[in-house]
């Protein structure tokens, strides 16, 4: 290091023949700060856009053409970042690592779709975000997935919430970026393994309504908590609700419930108050053994931590369990740091990876618990209605109810006698 | 109509559900303890033709060793620099802003505390030779300074010093020639620059390495590190012969500029000291390749931050080497009269 | 329903109430410039990886020169193989797998190195050898002309001495200077 350091403090040669001036090394900038500004802007423009397209307009087209610009200048004009659903990371780790410098953009980008989730619903996943735009366009034969599946694989997503705040806090990386499948096609490049896996969410998005957005997107969850308590959101018709049943029958993202079916007891069975009852008693066991099962984790979730895996790699190669050194442990010893100092350094993140994973598995102990009692309980409805976590804000239903049919043409004829 | 068909199914759904999260929990769980998911990457490694490779030139044959390592002294200092050996055999080791001196079989003995960081250091009979980065300066053994050279300018970078009596040589390796002083310090003369027309081939410096020292065959020997030769001069400075070629293998200076550092053993052989390829080596007085001190794998401990040896002769025919980056002085015996160890020279 | 309305309203607030809380907390600490990656060359040790782990084809790390160190040596390390049969610039001589560096003859016996980034690949062999045996004037720099400053960066997720680091988008270089290692 020193070495190094003395080696560098020497003038360069004179050329007294020529007289030849060292050339200066360029420095190409990078992008424009400014255009952070117009990315905020955008995003803004476009998310007051959709909330007026899904709550006033109305219009199922005019939404996907929105969705379409979004794709095109979210996703392939800006590569895909900065993203919403990354900026979950940034914020997780601004928050645990004081020196870490959140840029503002991404700021932005993680809470104003969250604050317009909280009053009118998931409009960010409607048309603003490229991904869902991306997948909702190739949306062209959809199948409806068994109700036991769709719940199944919607806690993914909580898993992948989970662990992606687990790796953000720690330093472990950012793993939603890293495995995000579509990122790779904005950009046009990228390793085949990654272009193939969002290739292959392109080809399920043809039968399967936005498989990454109701499986995978851990921001979705987040909007879809915030969403349950939004003022305004998404209504398949603000008229009286007919019960057609065409709404659910259409939309692709199991995100409509049911109405209560009218021959059926009004008052719940006393089976149905037992089964419940059951379920909130098995709440906090479900909770204490995802925080085990979490704890029990934590080890090999540390291992994602690169001092942590360069701790293991110097262990092993001192007690001459493995031969050679890898470039991590070459530059480690050419450093010259105290073995001692990395493998503290590496206990003390062990034992908060095990804490996180803890956490972690609490979370998805207390998500699994609450998803079986929300199952039990099923309050009465007097009509079909767009579920409040799961809806996107899509504008399918409006299209196929007969009510907002019937609305349009009213709407036509006022318009025609004022014309006239 | 669809009341209890549509409970039963929910109910079953429940459960499916339940199973299905448990599932897909244990895993996730057991995945992860299977590895992490590696990082997805881009392409395979890059193949051997984008690998830097010179692992051949770093190997060595046992028989051209004649030196064998004989324990090391450290000196304690963060940032060692310079390495001399005194007439009583002790070792004078420059370094933070401190000289350092040890007996020869490692104990210390003294310290003489220094203004600035010296850059390189000599002794001649009891006095001590100290370069700073501008300008030299001659303390006595108890540390008075007794004389202090002028400024060399902005570009100056001294690495190396010598005297004999009346005459002082810097090497100065921002400028890239010698320079020489009377006994009063004044400026005689300055010889070696390039294109200069004074029948000097000239210095090639391309790097802070330029050493030079005081034979006993009464000349000035300089490192020529960009033209890989050690050059004799006559104490007035007209240069008279050198030796060296450039090559990797182990006859000739490997790299853009090497010898760094080089002695003599009392017999008038040169100990030379290179860094990239980092090996101390001996030649014949002609400039014939004899044999190594040390080769790469016994003096590099690992493949980025390579040390540049200093090294030194003692009476004795031992050769010191000193490693800047820890500050551990390396003794070698020649093999033939194997090591004699005491009990201060450390592993 | 409508005590259901109360209390969703009631979550509604609060959240809304925390949401503006944490973005504001975090915003007096957040930055309004940018941030772009950048590698620390006396950290890296050419392990090659940023030749391959860069999500573009070509990456967005190349070499650069920093001339002011450079010692314009004749038998450059960075430039030709560590044993050249002679020391021009035919192809077999030369180090660079693509030929990326041009050697450039200014007066005896100096000889100026430059980069032609569009061939260079970021492989870092040339900085192995300029470094271990020159000045290390040449050094991995992503440049930002290429770089699509990823949220994680995937070399600096693979770089094994952590050398990867995100600073100030002002200051988007980090060249080897002549003051040396901070």
């Amino acid at each position: 290091m020193i070495a190094a350091q003395i080696n560098q403090r020497f003038p360069p040669p004179q050329f007294t023949e020529t007289g030849h001036q060292l050339p200066h090394l360029t420095a190409p900038p990078p992008r424009l700060g400014a255009l952070d500004w117009l990315d905020m802007g955008v995003l803004l423009a476009c998310l007051a856009l959709a909330t007026w397209l899904v709550l006033r307009r109305r219009q199922r087209r005019e939404l996907m053409l929105l969705g379409l610009f979004s794709l095109l200048y979210f996703g392939f004009w800006r590569n895909g970042c900065v993203c919403a659903i990354g900026s979950i990371q940034n914020i997780t780790q601004a928050l645990f690592d004081s020196s870490y410098a959140l840029p503002l953009t991404v700021l932005v980008f993680g809470v104003l779709p969250l604050a317009f989730a909280l009053v009118v619903g998931r409009v960010f996943c409607a048309a603003v975000c490229p991904h869902g735009a991306f997948q909702d366009l190739m949306l062209l034969k959809p199948v409806t997935l068994p109700v036991w599946l769709e719940h199944g694989l919607r806690l993914l997503a909580y898993v992948y919430l989970g662990l992606a705040v687990v790796f953000a806090a720690t330093g472990g990386g950012y793993i939603i970026c890293r495995f995000d499948p579509f990122v790779q096609i904005f950009r046009l490049t990228g390793s085949l393994t990654m272009i193939l896996t969002g290739v292959i969410f392109l080809l399920m998005s043809i039968f399967i309504g936005r498989p990454y957005c109701r499986f995978l997107c851990p921001y979705g969850v987040l909007l879809g908590l915030a969403g349950s308590v939004s003022r305004w959101r998404a209504r398949i018709t603000p008229d009286k609700c007919t019960l057609c049943r065409r709404c659910q029958n259409e939309c692709p993202f199991n995100a409509i419930n049911k109405a209560t079916p009218r021959t059926l007891q009004i008052d719940p069975t006393p089976e149905d108050k037992r089964r419940l009852v059951i379920r909130c008693a098995l709440l906090p066991t479900v909770i204490v053994a995802g925080l085990w099962l979490g704890g029990l984790s934590g080890d090999s979730l540390a291992k994602a931590h690169h001092t942590v895996a360069l701790a293991e790699r110097i262990h092993l190669e001192d007690a001459g369990a493995v031969t050679g050194a890898t470039d991590a442990s070459n530059g480690f010893r050419a450093e010259g740091t105290p073995p001692e100092k990395l493998f503290a350094e590496a206990h003390a993140l062990v034992h908060r990876y095990v804490l996180a994973g803890r956490l972690c598995g609490a979370w998805v102990g207390l998500i699994v618990g609450l998803k079986l009692i929300v199952l039990a309980w099923r309050p009465r409805r007097p009509e079909f209605e767009t579920d409040a976590v799961r809806c996107v804000a899509c504008a399918r239903c409006f299209e196929h109810c007969p009510q907002e049919h019937k609305r349009r043409q009213q709407k036509a004829e006022i318009n025609g006698v004022l014309a006239s | 109509m669809h009341s209890d068909a549509d409970k039963k199914v929910s109910r079953r759904g429940f459960l499916n559900a339940g199973l299905v999260a448990a599932g897909g929990a244990a895993g996730w769980l057991a995945g992860c303890d299977q590895a992490q998911p590696p990082a997805p990457t881009n392409r395979q490694p890059l193949g051997k033709r984008f690998t830097y490779d010179v692992s051949e030139y770093e190997k060595v044959e046992p028989g051209q060793l004649l030196f064998a390592a004989a324990g090391q002294i450290p000196t304690g200092l963060q940032a060692a620099s310079c390495l001399a050996v005194g007439a009583d055999d002790a070792l004078y080791v420059g370094g933070d802003q401190v000289i350092k001196i040890f007996e020869k079989d490692g104990r210390p003995r003294s310290a003489l505390a220094l203004p600035e960081p010296p850059q390189a250091l000599a002794l001649d009979k009891d006095r001590v030779l100290v370069a700073f980065k501008d300008h030299f300066a001659i303390f006595d053994g108890a540390g008075q300074t007794l004389l202090k050279g002028e400024a060399l300018g902005p570009r100056a970078h001294l690495t190396a010093i010598a005297a004999t009596g009346e005459v002082l040589f810097v090497a100065d390796a921002g400028n890239r020639e010698v320079v020489r002083f009377d006994a009063a310090g004044k400026v005689l003369g300055r010889f070696g620059k390039l294109g200069s027309k004074d029948g000097n081939p000239g210095f090639v410096v391309p790097s802070p390495y330029f050493h030079l020292m005081i034979g006993s065959d009464g000349l000035l020997w300089v490192a020529n590190p960009g033209r890989h030769q050690i050059q004799a001069h006559t104490l007035e400075g007209r240069f008279e012969l050198g030796w060296g070629q450039p090559a990797m293998c182990v006859e000739g200076f490997c790299g853009c500029c090497n010898p760094s550092f080089f002695a003599r053993l009392p017999d008038d052989r040169f100990i030379t000291s290179e860094r990239g390829l980092v090996r101390i080596k001996v030649y014949d007085a002609k400039g014939k390749f004899l044999g190594l001190v040390a080769g790469h794998s016994q003096l590099a401990q690992n493949d980025q931050n390579l040390p540049v040896y200093r090294v030194a002769c003692d009476s004795a025919g031992r050769v010191l080497a000193l490693d800047p980056i820890t500050g551990v002085i390396r003794i070698f015996v020649p093999k033939a009269d194997e090591p004699q160890k005491t009990p201060a020279q450390q592993k | 329903m409508k005590r259901r309305a109360f209390f969703n309203g009631l979550a509604r607030v609060a959240a809304l109430f925390g949401l503006g809380g944490l973005a504001g907390s975090l915003a007096r600490r957040a930055q309004a410039g940018h941030t772009v990656w950048q590698i620390d060359p006396w950290k890296c040790t050419w392990c090659g990886k940023c030749a391959t782990e860069c999500v573009l084809e070509l990456s967005a790390v190349k070499c650069v020169q920093f001339y002011d160190i450079c010692g314009y040596c004749d038998f450059c390390t960075g430039y030709f193989e560590p044993q050249p049969n002679k020391l021009n610039t035919g192809a077999e001589n030369q180090l660079c797998p693509t030929g990326a560096i041009i050697r450039k003859f200014i007066e005896d016996p100096y000889y100026e190195y430059s980069i032609n980034e569009p061939l260079c690949v970021g492989c870092g062999k040339c900085v192995k050898g300029c470094t271990l045996f020159g000045n290390g004037s040449f050094h991995l720099q992503i440049r930002h002309d290429r770089c699509l400053n990823c949220n994680e960066c995937s070399i600096a997720k693979a770089c094994p001495v952590q050398a990867i680091s995100r600073v100030p988008a002002d200051k988007p270089y980090r060249f080897k200077t002549l003051e040396g290692k901070k």
